[in-house]
């Protein structure tokens, strides 16, 4: 808000205004000097001058031939000061064309117009929306590197160098921190030769300028942030050729005094961890550094501020999220994190800053509203008061808490169990309908994590209520949190959950097939997930449902959509529909075309024969129709390629399909079922039993039960004498589920004895994934996942740890 | 401190050439010596000092010791009711300082108000308070009772005998002066406090609870930092 000024207040800033276009350059120079110390710490100021259009001129002034040095080092500290105001400043600067003449500076001879130059990009680069890719241009990153080796005062005599004063190179390595955003900037950073000269400012000869040695390790840090390659050049570099690694000097700064150099040691140390690079030797000292030193941040209200600008920031909101990177994929850490009682700490925080902040502030706002209300004589509603330099904070303090509380109970039960404990999950519930939209993501997240526990599922998520709020999510304005919800949702509906059926009354179906349509990849999976596990031991009306709402077009395309991975999840989808009486599997029949469904199968066994998640899916399908009627088994037996696919599959190396092709053989050939000996010929005629007695010594003994189970329908193994001790096979029902604990443990499977094989989409189906928030790399991990039904109990086993990735 | 509350004959007693033996055990490095010193003059301001004294002793001062003559007349400029020229020299020294510390520049400018109306310049102090520091009000609420209680100095008209005197007094310029003092240490990475008046304090300390046990020759003249001989016992 600039406040309306006095004519005489207004009319000397016009006439600065007016300097700018004196001919007189020590006249020129007056002006930029007047508004250069009114702007400085003053944002009206800053806003009225832009609004008066001194940008662009300014800008000119940096590269026109009648000006001097000095005239040019005040133009630049004047922009730079603009920049300390806040992103709207910046895009005005941008607009105005600032970037490159400033980044024309960096070469200048004279080292105060480069320091004032660079002091300036370092401001407006603050801004995620600064176009960061202008440094990439001509060779300007080059001239940022020959600013990073700062010039001792002992060498200063050698005056034919440009001499470097140890605050430029902090003022350089701070540009680098902030445009080193895609992986092309980082390579192209470290590929120039940066990587050395950071890691030397680290040397205890530095010690004297410790903001030189925090720019470095923000560098590194943003460098590293996942990118193994150059995470490993860090490691590997020597510090002033001395065949020392910088790791144990970043391990020492971990421990420095000032608590703005252990968030950016830790955090430099996290992102080479995360990226698989930090040597072994190192990681114990790591727990035990990094560790307790994130947890005892998490209270250090020290500010960042001449890092982040005007954008005031503190240690406790950075600690938090470093916190967070570290321990998210790894079980270990995440024990280690409990040992140290970081859930207790995290509790105190958040529990103490909601009773802080929301309960008087809630107050104090609705004291003002009724105020302004009153003022306004009840006709306006009251505009939400925001107290623009704390407000900010808080939040991203409770933001960073709640994503820390996500990361550490992501994996192990007995976090969880704190979590709860800690009786956190009232306000994990309140922030899900924050005003701010990464809080409410975050809180999510956190959700997310506790929702992969059957005891929360059945108990604490239940009672805290947590399904209406999170149904609200899934139509939030936010991808990022509709991501998050969705894949939350994967949990909420399985079937042993008692919030299934508050997901279903209140319209979770309609939303979901919505997502399932959406643009986006990943809310497409998701969506497709939760579908599929509600479906999962559904009953017929859930089931007719669900496909009023996707209707068989839609399940049909996204069988064939573009994303592997949502083919697999909705041939899954297919085959919970599949699953069940025969009235099932003539729905799908009913609905998609008996022709259909046998084409689809037909296709994604020979087209996408190389993708095992999809060949998987498909076998089950086979499987389920097979335990239909005697129309449902030759709709399969006539299609003799089918046959023959199956065939191949039985030899494959994964023994989860082979045990779905032996699946298939054992439904088609059971021996109570009409007209089974004429499929048992058929088979026997395409040689299935030669090739089953072949497998009858397989390596796993799941694959070697089934086959005998088989190989007794052929009648050529007398049943029961088969395998002495084999329990499951002597009932030779088939209900098979896949081996898949979730399958067992949901159970309902057993005692439909007749029922044919069960769902074992239910087995995959408990399976979520963990964490896609944002970056690039978590998808391509995502995709290894597989048989991941352990998630839901806690154990998430083949979820792939950020250190052994590499 | 008592000795009269316990025998004498409990402490141990030292003899000065004792005592000038033990100390002579205790070996401290020249050159800490020196960088104490010169920590003293660096934080404190003694420009010329630091450059004679870095020439005698080899030692670099760490620093440009143009900066701290700058320093020097920023705040010989506030201790001198200048705070429109403080501001443009601290400026010029490093423009982040004030740009990333909204207090800080606050205090400057209440201060350059306190000016206005400690010279009567009362239309100017309300222009000036309209103008600058009532937006600043509104961006940080902190700022508002202070910012009252400058304005309610217009209301006295002698302002030295009202409540708010201490405003109006020296000492607030030696205050604001301070602050800023302190704020270009911040940002230069220097201490805001010497080391040697602490290491002063910390022997005044040791001292006293020595003598609760012995008997031994004390520094008590800080200015020449002599022994004084032991008391004799008895």
């Amino acid at each position: 808000m600039v406040q309306p000024l006095s004519p005489t207040a207004v009319s000397k800033h016009e006439a600065a205004v007016a300097g700018l276009d004196a001919l007189d350059l020590q006249e020129r120079t007056r002006a930029v000097r007047f508004i250069k110390n009114n702007v400085i710490g003053n944002r009206t100021k800053k806003e009225m001058y832009l609004s008066m259009g001194v940008a662009a001129r300014l800008v000119e002034f940096l590269f026109a031939e009648d000006c001097d040095v000095d005239l040019r080092v005040q133009v630049a500290v004047v922009l730079g000061s603009f920049a300390y105001g806040n992103d709207h400043n910046i895009k005005v600067l941008v607009d105005a064309g600032a970037i490159t003449p400033l980044l024309g500076t960096l070469d200048a001879p004279e080292m105060k117009l480069v320091e004032a130059g660079a002091r300036a990009l370092k401001a407006i680069f603050q801004s995620a929306e600064a176009p960061h890719e202008d440094v990439f241009q001509a060779s300007y990153v080059e001239s940022l590197i020959r600013l990073l080796t700062p010039t001792t005062e002992t060498v200063g005599t050698c005056s034919s160098d440009r001499a470097v004063p140890v605050r430029v190179t902090e003022v350089a390595a701070g540009i680098l921190a902030k445009v080193a955003v895609t992986h092309d900037n980082q390579m192209q950073i470290a590929r120039s030769g940066a990587i050395p000269l950071l890691a030397n400012v680290l040397d205890a000869r530095w010690n004297a300028s410790p903001k030189v040695q925090e720019a470095a390790l923000d560098a590194l840090a943003n460098l590293c942030r996942d990118n193994p390659t150059i995470s490993q050049k860090v490691v590997c570099c020597q510090i002033y050729d001395s065949a020392i690694s910088p790791i144990p000097t970043i391990i020492k700064l971990v421990r420095d005094r000032r608590p703005v150099m252990r968030l950016l040691a830790a955090t430099c140390l996290t992102n080479i961890y995360r990226a698989g690079a930090l040597p072994t030797v190192y990681h114990q000292d790591t727990i035990l550094t990094l560790m307790p030193t994130l947890i005892k941040l998490f209270t250090e209200t020290a500010p960042i501020s001449t890092l982040y600008g005007s954008g005031w920031a503190t240690v406790q909101e950075k600690a938090p999220k470093v916190f967070a990177d570290l321990v998210e994929s790894s079980e270990e850490l995440q024990k280690a994190a409990l040992e140290a009682d970081a859930v207790t700490k995290l509790a105190a925080v958040v529990i103490g800053e909601s009773a802080a902040t929301t309960v008087p502030e809630s107050n104090e706002l609705k004291a003002k509203s009724r105020k302004d209300a009153k003022r306004r004589g009840n006709k306006a509603p009251p505009a939400p008061a925001i107290r623009v330099s704390s407000c900010g904070h808080a939040e991203r303090v409770t933001e960073g808490f709640l994503r820390a509380i996500a990361a550490i109970c992501s994996l192990r039960e007995e976090c969880r169990k704190q979590v709860i404990d800690a009786k956190l999950l009232p306000h994990i519930v309140n922030a899900m309908s924050h005003p701010n939209r990464r809080i409410r993501s975050a809180a999510c997240e956190c959700t997310r994590s506790l929702s992969r526990s059957v005891k929360n599922l059945r108990t604490s998520l239940v009672d805290a209520g947590v399904a209406i709020p999170l149904f609200k999510l899934l139509s939030d304005e936010s991808d990022d949190v509709q991501l998050t919800a969705s894949a939350t949702l994967c949990n909420i509906v399985l079937d042993f959950s008692p919030m299934k059926k508050t997901v279903l009354e209140n319209g979770g179906v309609e939303r979901l097939v919505d997502l399932a349509k959406s643009m986006d990849d990943r809310l497409r999976l998701n969506a497709v997930w939760a579908l599929k596990n509600l479906l999962f031991q559904a009953d017929s009306d859930t089931k007719t449902r669900v496909m009023q709402e996707l209707q068989w077009d839609g399940l049909l395309s996204l069988i064939d959509d573009a994303e592997t991975g949502i083919q697999e999840q909705a041939l899954n989808l297919l085959r919970n529909l599949a699953c069940g009486k025969e009235v099932d599997i003539e729905q799908v029949f009913e609905g998609l075309g008996e022709e259909r469904v046998l084409d689809i199968l037909e296709a994604k066994l020979t087209k996408s024969a190389s993708h095992d998640d999809i060949v998987l899916q498909a076998l089950y399908v086979i499987v389920n129709v097979a335990t239909g009627n005697q129309r449902h088994k030759s709709a399969i037996m006539n299609r003799e390629s089918i046959l023959l696919s199956v065939w191949g599959f039985m030899s494959h190396s994964k023994s989860s399909i082979r045990v779905a092709t032996i699946w298939c053989i054992i439904n088609l050939t059971w021996t109570d079922d009409v007209g089974s000996q004429e499929r048992v010929a058929r088979l026997r005629a395409l040689g299935f039993e030669p090739r089953l007695q072949n497998m009858m010594e397989d390596l796993n003994m799941d694959v070697k039960d089934r086959v005998k189970t088989a190989l007794t329908n052929f009648g050529s193994l007398i049943p029961g004498s088969a395998s002495p001790g084999s329990q499951d096979n002597a009932p030779a029902v088939p209900m098979e589920i896949a081996g898949s604990a979730a399958g067992s443990t949901v159970g309902s499977a057993v005692g439909i004895a007749n029922a044919g094989p069960g769902p074992t989409g239910g087995g995959n189906g408990n399976r979520s994934r963990r964490g896609m928030r944002g970056a690039e790399r978590d998808r391509e991990r995502l995709g290894d996942f597989t048989g991941a039904s352990s998630v839901v109990f806690g154990s998430l086993s083949d979820a792939t740890a950020p250190n052994q990735d590499a | 401190m008592t000795s009269s509350t316990q025998p004498a004959s409990t402490k141990k007693t030292f003899s000065a050439e004792e005592w000038d033996k033990k100390l002579a055990e205790v070996s401290v490095s020249k050159q800490d010596l020196n960088k104490l010193v010169m920590n003293y003059l660096v934080i404190e301001g003694y420009k010329d000092a630091a450059e004679k004294f870095s020439q005698e002793s080899g030692l670099q001062p760490g620093i440009d010791l143009s900066s701290i003559q700058d320093r020097m007349s920023i705040r010989n400029a506030i201790q001198a009711g200048d705070i429109e020229s403080a501001i443009e020299r601290v400026n010029d020294l490093d423009p982040e300082i004030l740009d990333t510390n909204p207090k800080l520049y606050f205090h400057l400018q209440q201060q350059r108000l306190i000016e206005f109306i400690k010279t009567g310049k009362i239309a100017e102090a309300i222009e000036f308070a309209q103008e600058e520091l009532a937006p600043r009000g509104e961006e940080n609420p902190e700022f508002l009772e202070e910012l009252e209680k400058t304005m309610a100095l217009l209301a006295f008209e002698e302002t030295t005998a009202s409540p708010l005197a201490y405003l109006v007094d020296y000492a607030q310029r030696q205050k604001t002066a301070s602050e800023l003092n302190s704020a270009i240490l911040t940002a230069q990475c220097q201490e805001k406090d010497p080391k040697l008046p602490s290491l002063l304090k910390m022997l005044v300390w040791a001292q006293n609870q020595l003598d609760e046990k012995a008997l031994f020759p004390k520094i008590n003249n800080f200015v020449t930092g002599e022994l004084d001989p032991v008391p004799t016992s008895g």
